[in-house]
């Protein structure tokens, strides 16, 4: 293996006019990566992947796949693949012409065609499909024909533009499944973008967090979730509470009430608390179970604090739901917490 | 009840005329009236030995396919380009290219005798007649064709280029085939606005018939049932051409 990365993005940004939906970032992606594009809707998450594409030309920076420039290269020229969000099947042709439509274009033997159309349409478990019509698919059954017609190109990255966004949640699951499978399985390298943090959790190596055109961290979905580097990140990843404090002289103290020592700036700061390390403690803080709801295997609770702040906590005790009633007057307390420094205000 | 009835009344009013038209030129009579004496072909037989209507059918035909053809290919164009470009230039345009549509035929076709003919020193004739009937048929096939491009899905164009289509590759085997049936629509629409139109012909065309000039000027000498023989065969060719376009556009784009 060499040390050029697979995928090298460079100062890259775009501006609509006077907007800027993406602001200069650097990313590297290595061979064999599975990255996750996270951020809220509208964040510039679509505009990044579809210049990695060549449907949008970057305003500044470079894009370089195994060393390689190929910013000023159009769509068709790279060796990238997409998976639409709203999949652009060719509603026009069958389940088999859309997924050998890129080798028929570059004049494959017809026997090479449908053969690697065949390989394609078993590896999303599509072969008996092959002469469907698209409109006579299923969300899911179309979400894997598009996801075929990419594949069989062999993209040296394939990238998915919220591929899942369409599916329900149980759809998602299992194509969320099927995907690692198919990543594994051909050992390609994916980018994919996603508003669901758990859905990058559960897929990506590689989690890029983005916010309003920036990228606010880039890591392992560990990293990321257990020290995240911005507030914004620390609030959109998992259900953390944030509650604001004070440093002076090496000790935080939480409007809450607790304090403890943090090294660090004095100025304001915010304390990042996760919701599993929060439990009973007798000489804890006050607070009062203002909402309980249950999620399978465990318990979700929302907590007003003295500072009017809510922690969130989550219990899969078995005896949680009669512990936490709406309502309860306990005392809290939390293992651990992550300071950040934050801007006045 | 009553509605059945209304609604047979509106329709015998509606299609009536059209049905005595058919009627009365397979009818022997030379008057056009009851009784209309037996069933001949006659009328047809002389249409098909009136050397004045074979050229007008002709000129019809050719003036019909070129509209049809070219208005085809620029309203196309137009409404691709139009979809491109911002919502604001799009509404001014379309109220811009919609002009044609509102205005009255005779001055359109005194407009363009103005610019083509006096302006540009072009002779009357066939090619004028087209240049007309293009400019009238056009806004049709720009709303058509921008219409079904509407509900296009972009990402079908987008999906073609990454598998490696180029610009060109990407419009003959993706959007061609999606838009079809809504272009074929827009030709026989334009071919049945050629057919249709009476006044731009007899402005611009100078020697020489359309079928429209040709019945127009046969309505001022006799009006014998072979009027009624050409108003049958137009019929049947535009209802003909348009059963066929539906067979042929399967895919109901
Ligand atoms: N063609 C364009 N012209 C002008 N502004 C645009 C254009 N495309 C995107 N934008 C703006 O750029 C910003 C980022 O858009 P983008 O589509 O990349 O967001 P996104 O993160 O993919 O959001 P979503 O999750 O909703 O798909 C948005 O504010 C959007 O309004
Ligand atoms: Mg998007």
């Amino acid at each position: 293996m060499t040390s050029t990365p697979l995928l090298k993005l460079s100062g890259l940004s775009k501006s609509f006019g006077a907007a800027r939906a993406v602001e200069p970032l650097d990313l590297t992606v290595q061979a064999g990566d599975f990255c996750a594009i996270l951020g809220p809707s509208g964040c510039g998450k679509s505009t990044l992947l579809r210049m990695i594409a060549g449907f949008i030309e970057p305003s500044s920076g470079s894009i370089a796949i195994e060393g390689r420039d190929i910013t000023a290269l159009g769509p068709e020229k790279r060796p990238t693949n997409m998976v639409f969000q709203s999949y652009g099947l060719f509603p026009h042709l069958t389940v088999a012409e859309n997924v050998g439509f890129g080798l028929a274009l570059q004049k494959k033997s017809k026997d090479e065609v449908s053969r690697r159309t065949d390989e394609a349409l078993r590896l999303v478990r599509l072969e008996a499909f092959s002469q469907r019509m698209i409109d006579r698919l299923s969300g899911g059954q179309q979400q894997r024909v598009a996801l075929a017609r990419a594949l069989i190109m062999r993209p040296k990255i394939l990238l998915l533009d919220e591929p899942l966004a369409a599916l329900d949640l149980k759809l998602r699951h299992q194509m969320q499944e099927e995907l690692r499978r198919i990543h594994q399985e051909i050992g390609g390298t994916f980018i994919f973008v996603t508003h669901d943090q758990s859905e990058a959790f559960a897929l990506a190596n590689l989690v890029a967090v983005m916010n309003q055109g920036r990228v606010e961290q880039i890591g392992s979905p560990a990293e990321v979730y257990l020290s995240p580097a911005t507030l914004f990140v620390a609030d959109f990843v998992g259900e953390t509470s944030l509650l604001a404090g004070e440093r002076r002289q090496g000790r935080v103290t939480l409007k809450a009430g607790p304090h403890f020592a943090s090294a660090g700036r004095d100025g304001p700061v915010r304390a990042i608390v996760r919701p599993e390390r929060v439990g009973l403690k007798s000489d804890g803080v006050p607070a009062v179970v203002t909402d309980a709801v249950f999620f399978g295997a465990s318990l979700k609770v929302s907590l007003r604090l003295p500072s009017d702040e809510t922690l969130i906590l989550r219990s899969s005790e078995a005896d949680a739901a009669a512990r936490y009633r709406i309502g309860e007057r306990l005392a809290v307390g939390w293992e651990d917490q992550q300071v950040i420094d934050a801007g006045p205000g | 009840m009553i509605w059945r009835l209304v609604i047979a009344l509106f329709l015998l009013f509606m299609l009536g005329p059209i049905l005595l038209v058919v009627l009365f030129s397979f009818g022997s009579n030379a008057l056009i009236g009851f009784p209309m004496g037996g069933l001949t072909l006659d009328w047809y037989t002389k249409l098909a030995q009136d050397t004045g209507f074979h050229s007008a059918f002709w000129a019809s035909f050719i003036v019909a396919l070129a509209t049809a053809t070219l208005a085809t290919i620029t309203g196309t164009c137009a409404a691709l380009a139009l979809t491109k470009a911002a919502p604001k230039l799009v509404r001014s345009a379309l109220a811009a290219l919609s002009l044609p549509v509102l205005l009255p035929p005779l001055v359109v076709a005194i407009a363009i005798v103005v610019l083509f003919v006096r302006g540009l020193g072009l002779g009357l004739g066939l090619p004028v007649v087209i240049l007309g009937h293009i400019l009238v048929a056009q806004p049709f096939v720009i709303l058509i064709v921008m219409a079904r491009l509407a509900r296009f899905d972009q990402a079908t164009v987008d999906a073609a280029r990454d598998l490696g289509a180029t610009h060109w590759q990407a419009f003959r085997l993706v959007t061609l085939p999606q838009i079809a049936s809504a272009l074929i629509g827009a030709a026989l629409v334009s071919a049945a606005i050629s057919l249709d139109d009476f006044i731009i012909a007899s402005f611009t065309i100078g020697g020489g018939n359309t079928i429209s000039t040709f019945v127009w000027g046969k309505m001022r000498t006799t009006l014998d049932p072979s009027i009624n023989a050409i108003a049958t065969i137009l019929l049947v060719l535009t209802v003909g051409l348009s059963a066929l376009a539906l067979r042929v556009s399967k895919y109901k784009g």
